[in-house]
């Protein structure tokens, strides 16, 4: 008999690890449609926008959602990490078998990966450039859409919003009671409704008349 | 030539189907160290794809009610046509349910009775009363007077062989798969083991045990059109039967099964819920209807088939001809439920959906009630130390025709009581062989192979052969037999014999190459069909599935009694010879279907 | 007549001195009704008998001749040629140890994992002969029933990315295996004893989700239900209690 793969002296690492990887998964989920609400007090008009931001302000809440925030999205990439084949070899043995049998549910989870990656990188971006111009203001959010960051935001959000209903899909799928047809149905629902606030929202910044 | 290895063993059981594994449990609960052969892994075996159920008198559900060992054997030994040993048919009948049950115990999921209305497949209704809600189960099968056929869901055999190799695993013995027995090894008088080969390498290796047991299934594919899995090609009886010491029991006694499905020859039962037409649509079994819950034994069943057949009735296609089974009456719904397997079969290797397309159907062999001759016991007569048991054996609990659901259940039943005896033979026993024996049987079987690869005996063509076999059997020593058919048979297969043995290899014949493999096993399964047609040909009366045209009737003055065929070593033709059938409780009798 | 048909196929003798991995092709004239089997026996007999396979019922239920039939694992008895186009190409099932040509050892595999994970029922009662049986609800024989339809074919095993990474994870139908024994009353294993087997990355959480098991599985078991309830029931296991109490 072999001894079975274990991460470390814990026999219950890997119960760990996948129980890290969903919950900061689905926190970051909550947080990116706390998030996009936020965003979308804009599509009233600036006031709105302004009159959320000097709130969370005055109660630090800007302050412990980005704090809180980042904490999850470190856990996450820490939990998750482990399923990111380690070597060039694995990754390639995962497309492979994917692309022979033409198999979706495979293809969702490499371009799990590959979304994961790119979010890191944009999101950090995104949040550097956001910080670096505190203290958050509709006009200076609508100055950074109307001038060079629209095209970003659009590839950012796609990539995010996709990778956010794959995880809760794939979650789903891994532990809930119902068959795939009607998860997938569910989570297209949420996600296809959460797209169209994020998109208003981002159309409302780039037709925010104040600052043109 | 291919390392020999010697591997020494208490009991070694050639078969890893449910009567090979049973026995194998049996022995190795008693101490004793089991080894276990098998053409391929356990769970490949045949006995997996038996979907219909295990006939056992358990008496639970309400259209079982007053059912009994006592009523199970009288359905057995009528269906037999008394062909059978009435000692066998009472030991079998009241050890049944007590197998049955310790399938339970590990790990069967038996279906069980559920309490209120019961849908039958044949759309009526019965009510089952609390008292037997959580019991097994029972489902009606032909030629039964009682419900008696215990079932899980539609897999069966698949269920008990799983349950058993999981006890055969938990009990550390050893398997050996993709491995074949190819000879018996004997001094004359006392069986030592086998000669086997290993289908991964090719290479040959001894084992010596002080019990053999021959429990390798039954010999189906002998025939062109068989329901049977691919490799029943009867070799274990070949085994036997070359020795020139053992015999092999009633070999002419071949079952049909009435209702399959071309080109594939898959049984689909239907639970007599259905109807059979001929390509004009007419029912020509009057009797053969649902709703007087009757069902005919199956050779009564695929004779009247058979005839509709030859009276050009049949529905011409590329498979041959065939006839319709309908159960289009039975609904969608009804049909998903109750007939799950059956639709399935229908989709997935004809492409029919049975709700709304009719069924083309034909008989074709299933099942052989003979096998290795052996006692109650399960000893084989003629060699000390050599058992066997299930299909193989002719332990003849099933003479002339056998009830189905009966042969699930001989496969425990017997593989107990077997396995009980092959522990006490083996554990009052010392295993003496000389080496040089052992050398001279493995000397054998490799000097065979060295012929067939140098080219040496001539350049035949193995799979031409087997096929011309194949075809003479299913023509001649058919559902209707008769003498001349069966002559032409003998003569033909006679020559086939010898060409048999003028086998040259088109392949390499190196290493597991399967023409190899084909090439050992083709002489013995020629004298295997000799035994069913020279058997067919001397039993001048029609009993159960044995039926001549020239001799329609049954004759209990000259042949209520039992074939025995030999081989003696260097002969041309079995040597037939006969013994008493045991009657106990039963005297022979009218065989009508109960009803 | 039927269509031209063309078969690449992956030969190679691993027990033979001297023999490379190729591909070979054969031509074949479809006839009606022709499956994977009928094609395959009919190439060994007329044209190449050295060929190796694995056939045994030729009705979807032994479990023995999963191939990976145009890219795909399947059950090549189940697959008809009428289904498919012109060209098709046989290889063995990937994991599993070749044996020769499109012969693999799924046995071996399954036998090894069983006894890994103690796959049949564990009992200490003893049998008492003329007793009646014990009652059971059929719906629970008939759950029982749904995990053991599994004839461990190994098409799961071979379309699972999981597996190809990390040969020791048993796979879905290691999982559902011992699934079947989770819901069985008569198993007397605790949950904790349970999470031994299945608790690791070679068990429940080993596995990704891919659900190339479910989607290629020729006797259409609910592997991703059976896997959720496993993965349920180990999580509770996990967090749970120290207890050894059943259910
Ligand atoms: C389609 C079909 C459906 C059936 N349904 C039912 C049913 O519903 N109810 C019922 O009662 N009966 C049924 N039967 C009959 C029943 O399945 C068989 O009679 C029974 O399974 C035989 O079991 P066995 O253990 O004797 O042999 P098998 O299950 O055939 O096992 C034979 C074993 O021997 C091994 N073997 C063979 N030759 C060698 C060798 N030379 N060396 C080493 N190993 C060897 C094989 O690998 C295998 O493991 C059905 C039969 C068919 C064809
Ligand atoms: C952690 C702190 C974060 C803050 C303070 C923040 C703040 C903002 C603000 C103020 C905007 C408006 C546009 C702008 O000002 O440039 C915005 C837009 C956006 N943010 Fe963030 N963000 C954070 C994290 C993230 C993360 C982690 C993601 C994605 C993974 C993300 C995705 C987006 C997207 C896609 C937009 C475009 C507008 C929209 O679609 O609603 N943000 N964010
Ligand atoms: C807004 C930010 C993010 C959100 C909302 C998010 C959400 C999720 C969710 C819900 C899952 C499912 C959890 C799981 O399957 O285990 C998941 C999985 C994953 N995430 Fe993220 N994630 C985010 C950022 C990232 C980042 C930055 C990475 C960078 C590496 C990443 C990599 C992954 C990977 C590889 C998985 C797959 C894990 C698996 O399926 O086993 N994610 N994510
Ligand atoms: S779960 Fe399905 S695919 Fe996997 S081995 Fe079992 S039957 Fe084959
Ligand atoms: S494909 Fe593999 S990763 Fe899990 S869901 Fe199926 S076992
Ligand atoms: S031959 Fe048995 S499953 Fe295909």
């Amino acid at each position: 008999m072999e001894k079975p793969e274990v991460l470390g002296r814990n026999p219950k690492v890997n119960l760990y690890l996948e129980a890290a990887g969903m919950v900061s998964g689905l926190l970051l989920v909550a947080f990116l449609w706390v998030h996009a609400f936020l965003v979308a007090t804009v599509i009233p008009g600036a006031a709105t926008f302004d009159g959320m931001a000097r709130f969370l302000e005055k109660y630090y809440l800007s302050y412990a959602g980005i704090g809180l925030g980042l904490l999850i999205g470190l856990v996450h990439v820490a939990g998750v990490a482990r399923r990111i084949p380690a070597s060039y070899r694995e990754q390639r043995a995962v497309w492979r078998v994917a692309g022979r049998m033409r198999h979706t549910d495979t293809y969702i989870w490499a371009f799990q990966v590959v979304t994961g990656l790119v979010i890191l990188v944009a999101a950090a971006i995104h949040i550097w450039v956001v910080l670096a111009d505190w203290p958050l203001q509709a006009a200076k959010s609508a100055l950074r859409v109307q001038t060079d960051y629209l095209a970003f935001y659009l590839i950012l959000l796609l990539v995010a919003e996709y990778h956010a209903a794959a995880g809760i899909y794939r979650q789903l799928v891994k532990w809930a009671r119902f068959r795939r047809r009607s998860l997938a149905f569910a989570v297209g629902t949420a996600t296809a409704f959460i797209l169209s606030v994020n998109l208003a929202a981002l159309w409302a910044l780039f037709h925010l008349g104040a600052v043109r | 030539m291919s390392p020999s290895r010697t591997h020494i063993t208490d009991v070694l059981v050639l078969g890893a189907g449910l009567a090979g594994e049973r026995t194998a449990i049996e022995a190795a609960a008693r101490g004793l160290e089991v080894v276990i052969l098998s053409l391929v892994p356990p769970r490949r075996s045949h006995s997996t794809v038996a979907q219909g159920g295990l006939q056992a008198a358990l008496g639970n559900s309400v259209m079982s009610h007053g059912d009994s060992p006592d009523i199970h054997f009288a359905d057995t030994v009528r269906g037999a046509d008394w062909g059978c040993d009435q000692h066998v048919v009472r030991l079998f009948v009241n050890t049944a349910p007590a197998a049955v049950r310790q399938m339970a115990r590990w790990g069967v999921p038996w279906s069980r009775i559920t309490a209120g209305e019961r849908r039958l497949p044949d759309l009526s209704v019965v009510e089952e009363p609390e008292a037997g809600a959580g019991l097994i189960n029972a489902r009606k099968f032909g030629g039964t007077t009682k419900w008696r056929t215990c079932y899980a869901a539609d897999g069966t055999g698949h269920a008990l062989q799983y349950a058993l190799d999981g006890m055969v695993l938990s009990m550390g013995i050893t398997v050996h798969d993709r491995t074949e027995a190819i000879a018996l090894i004997h001094d004359g008088k006392k069986c030592l083991g086998a000669v086997a080969r290993c289908l991964r390498t090719g290479d040959f290796r001894a084992y010596l045990a002080k019990a053999t047991v021959i429990a390798t299934g039954g010999c189906g594919r002998l025939y062109s059109l068989s329901t049977n899995s691919v490799i029943n090609e009867g070799t274990g009886l070949s085994l036997a039967l070359d020795t020139g010491l053992t015999c092999l029991g009633n070999m002419e006694a071949v079952q049909f099964h009435p209702k399959t499905l071309p080109p594939t020859w898959i049984p689909v039962s239907e639970g007599g819920g259905g109807y059979l037409l001929d390509r004009n649509l007419d029912y020509f079994m009057p009797y053969y209807q649902p709703k007087n819950n009757e069902q005919p034994y199956r050779d009564v069943t695929a004779r009247r088939m058979q005839e509709r057949i030859r009276a050009g009735l049949g529905v011409e296609s590329p498979h041959g001809p065939h006839l319709w089974l309908d159960v289009r009456h039975l609904g969608a719904d009804h049909i998903e439920r109750h007939l799950r397997s059956l639709a399935a079969f229908c989709r997935d290797f004809a492409g029919i959906d049975p709700a709304r397309e009719l069924i083309p159907v034909r008989p074709v062999q299933h099942y052989i009630m003979g096998g290795v001759r052996t006692n109650i016991d399960g000893a084989a007569y003629g060699l000390k130390g050599l058992f066997a048991v299930g299909e193989a054996a002719c332990w003849d609990l099933h003479g002339f025709n056998r009830l189905g659901g009966n042969s699930l259940a001989e496969t425990i039943v017997a593989g107990t009581v077997v396995g009980k005896k092959v522990a006490e033979f083996a554990l009052g026993e010392a295993l003496h062989y000389s080496s040089a024996l052992v050398a001279e049987h493995l000397a054998a079987q490799e000097d065979r192979v060295r012929r067939l690869i140098a080219g040496n005996n001539g350049g035949e063509n193995v799979y031409a052969l087997k096929k011309q076999m194949g075809r003479i059997l299913t023509e001649h020593v058919g559902i209707f037999r008769n003498g001349s058919g069966l002559k032409t048979a003998v003569a033909a297969l006679g020559e086939l014999h010898q060409r048999a043995r003028r086998v040259g290899l088109v392949s390499s014949g190196r290493g597991a190459v399967p023409e190899l493999g084909a090439a050992l096993r083709l002489p013995g399964m020629v004298r295997l069909a000799l035994c069913i047609a020279c058997g067919a040909l001397a039993r001048t009366e029609s009993r159960g599935s044995h039926f001549r045209e020239d001799h329609p009737n049954r004759d209990d003055v000259n042949w209520l009694c039992r074939t025995l065929a030999y081989w003696p070593p260097g002969a041309e033709m079995p040597e037939l010879k006969y013994e008493p059938v045991q009657i106990t409780e039963l005297n022979p009798g009218k065989r009508a279907t109960p009803a | 007549m039927g269509r031209r048909l063309t078969f690449d196929i992956f030969r190679y003798h691993p027990f033979a001195a001297g023999t490379e991995p190729r591909t070979q092709t054969f031509h074949l004239r479809e006839t009606p009704g022709m499956n994977i089997y009928a094609a395959l026996t009919r190439i060994r007999e007329e044209q190449d008998p050295s060929l190796m396979f694995d056939f045994v019922c030729r009705m979807a239920l032994c479990g023995s001749c999963g191939m990976v039939i145009n890219g795909r694992p399947r059950l090549a008895c189940k697959t008809f040629t009428s289904h498919l186009p012109d060209r098709i190409t046989l290889f063995p099932l990937p994991v599993f140890q070749l044996v020769g040509d499109l012969s693999v050892d799924t046995g071996e595999w399954f036998r090894h994992v069983s006894l890994k994970t103690g796959a049949w029922l564990h009992t200490s009662r003893a049998f008492e002969s003329g007793v009646p049986e014990e009652r059971m609800d059929n719906e629970t024989a008939l759950k029982i029933y749904e995990a053991e339809r599994c004839i461990e074919c190994g098409c799961c095993i071979a379309a699972c990315a999981k597996v190809h990474i990390q040969r020791t994870f048993i796979g879905a139908a290691g999982i559902n295996r011992l699934a079947r024994f989770m819901l069985d009353p008569r198993d007397e294993r605790s949950q904790a004893q349970y999470f031994e087997v299945l608790g690791s990355g070679d068990g429940i959480f080993g596995c990704m989700g891919l659900m190339g098991c479910e989607d290629n599985c020729p006797k259409d078991l609910p592997l991703q239900l059976q896997l959720a309830y496993v993965r349920r029931k180990m999580a509770a296991a996990g967090f749970g209690p120290r207890g050894n109490r059943r259910q």
